[in-house]
């Protein structure tokens, strides 16, 4: 197919290096600047299809990349993203206050664990002992949604499944991840969540109850 | 402590209206079907009112209208007491409608409150309007035209970080002319006439946001909060 015979919807680019290919935007406008597919998935469109077609006039190993790009849900181009706080700046004594007030401890106990294990590891694990303790009480405002409850609890196991050994820093960091993220996203669906919870365990972090795990180790006969 | 000239419970809320805006959104053409018997399913007798493919609509008689399209939805509620459960119904209706159109960004959220003082005349309208201070008129004869104002409107807009409102007070004159057909004995011909202060309040979101971000509940709730205590400060 050559690129005269493509619909005049499908933007057209040279193919550059590795996976880091360049679309341009959904535009035919040359004055558009480009987008790498990166960004345009982080920004919330998503490629439908590509095709690589290979064009002599690009001369040795040119190829012309044609992509539809399927516009589902894109990000509109006005300001910047408010914050949790700014959407629900004048909201008091709810559920939600609570928890984001809980988080914001949460977050300074697992920052300061981040920062001090490599020189103060003592400090590190009190810092997560400390978060530990708040856990239970931000489990209690899991009405905000099943995302929220799920991935309180997965932290809240993963940190109970250590059986009181301190956590390596890739752990502690993978928390911190994690209720960063909480923070920013209460609302978080369960899926999300759960997904979220899963790479504990690329750290070694146990997310199930520890009933559970008796269970499972039960001989079946 | 001086008393306000106007009060919020002057007022009789007519209309309260969340409305959702998020970029366009095309799974709704597959998934409209779905939508509406999960929305029939939540609230058995609720009637279609719309069904076009870029716009669904249903309603449950005098209490609310929803709107589905593919770029925003909307709830209605008409005349609203405080036993409607205005935060609960507009997350479940919210709830229903994302999980099937599956957005990930909402570009507005808002709530918007329509509300209605009948007063004599448009002129008594006016007047009370102007007797709040939010307007200042020159003293002096203006316009060739003497006497009091017969009209006034005010209407101011804040834009914060995450929230902005829209405050409007106007007065308004409504009238419905029913005409019957000839054949009809009787009654004759009906006009109904009414005037007043419109009170219309939008609260809403600046920017776009993830839906992770909200809860649609929490964020009606502030907002009928925001309401009770922020309008009587217009109206001193």
């Amino acid at each position: 197919m050559s690129s005269k015979e493509m619909s005049p919807n499908f933007s057209v680019s040279r193919y550059t290096t590795g996976d880091k290919w360049v679309l341009p935007p959904y535009s035919e406008l040359s004055s558009a600047p480009a987008l790498s597919a990166a960004s345009m998935h982080e920004a919330g469109h998503t490629v439908a299809s590509q095709q690589l077609i290979a064009d002599p006039s690009l001369g040795t190993g040119g190829l012309l990349i044609r992509a539809a790009m399927e516009l589902v849900n894109p990000v509109p181009a006005v300001g910047e993203s408010p914050l949790v706080d700014d959407l629900f700046s004048q909201l008091r004594g709810s559920t939600l206050s609570s928890a984001l007030h809980l988080l914001n401890e949460a977050l300074a106990h697992s920052q300061r664990a981040f920062d001090a294990i490599d020189s103060d590891p003592v400090s590190a694990d009190d810092e997560m002992q400390q978060l530990q303790a708040i856990l239970p009480e931000l489990f209690c405002c899991r009405s905000i949604g099943d995302g929220f409850g799920a991935l309180v609890n997965s932290i809240q196991y993963a940190l109970v499944n250590r059986e009181g050994f301190p956590l390596t820093k890739s752990q502690i960091s993978l928390l911190l991840g994690a209720i960063r993220k909480l923070r920013e996203a209460p609302f978080i669906s369960f899926g999300d969540a759960v997904n979220l919870a899963m790479t504990f365990e690329d750290a070694e972090l146990v997310i199930d109850p520890p009933a559970l795990s008796h269970l499972a180790d039960e001989p079946t006969e | 402590m001086v008393a306000n000239v106007l009060d919020i419970s002057d007022f009789r809320t007519e209309r309260l209206i969340f409305e959702c805006k998020y970029p366009a959104a095309y799974r709704f053409w597959d998934t409209a079907g779905t939508i509406a018997s999960e929305l029939m399913e939540h609230w058995p007798g609720l009637q279609p009112i719309n069904v076009m493919p870029g716009n669904i609509g249903f309603q449950m008689p005098k209490k609310f209208v929803f709107s589905v399209e593919v770029g925003r939805s909307s709830i209605t509620f008409f005349l609203p007491d405080a036993t409607t459960a205005v935060a609960e119904e507009s997350d479940l209706f919210f709830r229903t409608i994302t999980k099937h159109i599956q957005i990930s960004l909402i570009e507005r959220l808002g709530l918007r409150f329509q509300c209605f003082k009948e007063l004599s005349d448009r002129r008594s309208s006016a007047c009370l309007l102007l007797s709040t201070g939010l307007l200042k008129l020159p003293e002096e004869r203006v316009f060739g035209a003497e006497g009091d104002p017969v009209a006034a409107e005010v209407l101011v807009t804040f834009e914060g970080k995450g929230l902005g409102g829209t405050f409007k007070l106007a007065s308004q004159s409504r009238q419905l002319n029913v005409e019957l057909p000839p054949e009809f004995p009787a009654p004759e011909n009906m006009k109904f006439k009414m005037d007043g202060l419109l009170l219309d309040v939008d609260l809403f979101t600046t920017t776009p946001f993830s839906i992770s971000m909200v809860g649609v509940k929490e964020w009606i709730e502030q907002a009928l909060h925001v309401f009770k205590r922020d309008v009587s400060k217009f109206l001193r």
